[in-house]
């Protein structure tokens, strides 16, 4: 679950989120809309520990934001940058990942999960060579490796073909289903989400 | 497998497949001692002592490039990004780095003994493996404080540069420093060589939990 209260961030003069409020229950999908511009990286991006805040608080599973390994331990993030090392292949990227986890290997079925997402012919190939929706896949499968209780997605049908993007609607509604809260950045993604929001001068509407 | 060795293998394995910033420092540090042994005579050198001057001419500025390559690589590709999700604290992440960094900078320190030994006289005779371990001891110091200084100046602009400006004057006066008289006291046979070990020991251990304490702090 996450819960957000009160959240501000400015870049210089600029404010980008005035004072903003969220939550996002446990089996819910909520989907953020907004101009370009209008703070919603920002706040994924804060939410997923990458910047802070100048002032409100959030939580995850009741863990502040500032418990950092704590809340990491339950988000999943899909950004706008893969990510991924070139001279590894998709298979070592993901099982590196795992171990950063520390999730015990006969947990972690990398090849299955790789099958999952379309990806089990390149598995062993370098991801130096991999498409930009190959590494879209790929960072997916990352950000839920994990099983994380929280999926923070920015633009996560970006660069995806039509059989990925149906993929990633099966994902997110798989998702939901286990129970998990799932906060999507995307336009026109034909995604079914339980409330859709609008992030309008740094607050919803 | 822990974090922590997770981090020291990728490091390693990312660089040995790539082999970019390695090749690139090898190549620096043949560069540099051709040059320092077309401009100097064996007489030269001997009458001055100056062999531990040429090996850390060498190793700060082919090593602190290395370092520098390691840190931008992971900001280039938002790797460092994908890396500051994982939950581990941020002194476990700098100390992935440290490891890996050392191990790096490790065997660019034999390269450049071997291609001293070559280009040059061996002004250690017999002490050569003492010179040895001690320029591997000051790789301890070399490599903790460029870590620190090149992961912070990474997402900087010129950043290429400044991670490199901001190690020099910490490791000068510091592990350099204490390198060199260890060194030129095994030329001498001195018997400051000890404290002069002790020094560069404790200047390792300051830039180690030093480093890992502001990773901490950075959070």
């Amino acid at each position: 679950m996450l819960a957000v209260r009160g959240l501000q961030k400015a870049f210089g003069a600029r404010r980008v989120l005035r004072g903003l409020d969220l939550s996002v229950a446990d089996g819910e999908v909520v989907l953020l809309q907004g101009e370009n511009g209008a703070g919603k990286s920002t706040l994924l991006r804060i939410l997923a520990t990458l910047d802070h805040a100048d002032s409100g608080e959030a939580m995850v599973d009741g863990f502040p934001l500032g418990d950092g390994v704590e809340v990491r331990s339950r988000i999943g993030f899909a950004g706008h940058r893969p990510g991924f090392y070139g001279e590894l292949s998709g298979r070592e990227n993901l099982a590196f990942w795992a171990r950063l986890h520390q999730l015990p290997e006969h947990e972690t079925d990398l090849g299955a999960t790789l099958e999952r997402i379309g990806l089990k012919a390149f598995a062993n190939d370098r991801t130096s060579i991999y498409s930009r929706g190959m590494l879209q896949r790929l960072a997916l499968a990352r950000a839920s490796l994990h099983r994380p209780t929280t999926l923070l997605l920015d633009e996560p049908f970006a660069a995806l073909d039509s059989a990925g993007r149906e993929l990633l609607r099966t994902l997110i509604a798989e998702w939901r289903d286990d129970g998990r809260a799932v906060l999507v950045v995307a336009h026109g993604s034909g995604l079914t989400a339980d409330r859709t929001l609008a992030l309008a001068d740094g607050v919803l509407a | 497998m822990s974090s922590l060795a997770a981090l020291v293998c990728k490091e390693l394995r990312v660089e040995l497949r790539s082999l970019q910033g390695t090749v690139a420092a090898a190549m620096l540090v043949l560069a540099l001692l051709l040059l320092l042994r077309f401009t100097l005579t064996n007489d030269e050198i001997a009458r001055a002592r100056l062999a531990p001057a040429i090996l850390w001419s060498v190793l700060l500025f082919a090593g602190l490039g290395l370092l520098t390559h390691t840190a931008l690589r992971e900001g280039d590709r938002g790797t460092g990004e994908m890396l500051r999700l994982a939950p581990l604290p941020r002194a476990t992440l700098f100390l992935g780095a440290w490891v890996g960094n050392l191990l790096l900078l490790s065997g660019l320190t034999l390269l450049a003994f071997g291609f001293y030994i070559l280009l040059f006289e061996n002004s250690f005779g017999s002490a050569w493996p003492s010179a040895l371990a001690i320029l591997l001891l000051s790789a301890v110091g070399v490599s903790a404080a460029g870590t620190l200084t090149t992961q912070a100046a990474a997402p900087l602009p010129g950043a290429w540069m400044l991670g490199t400006l901001l190690a020099i004057p910490l490791l000068l006066f510091t592990v350099v420093e204490a390198s060199l008289r260890a060194l030129q006291a095994l030329l001498l046979d001195d018997a400051g060589i000890a404290t002069a070990l002790t020094l560069l020991l404790l200047y390792d251990l300051a830039f180690l939990a030093g480093g890992a304490w502001l990773s901490e702090l950075a959070d």
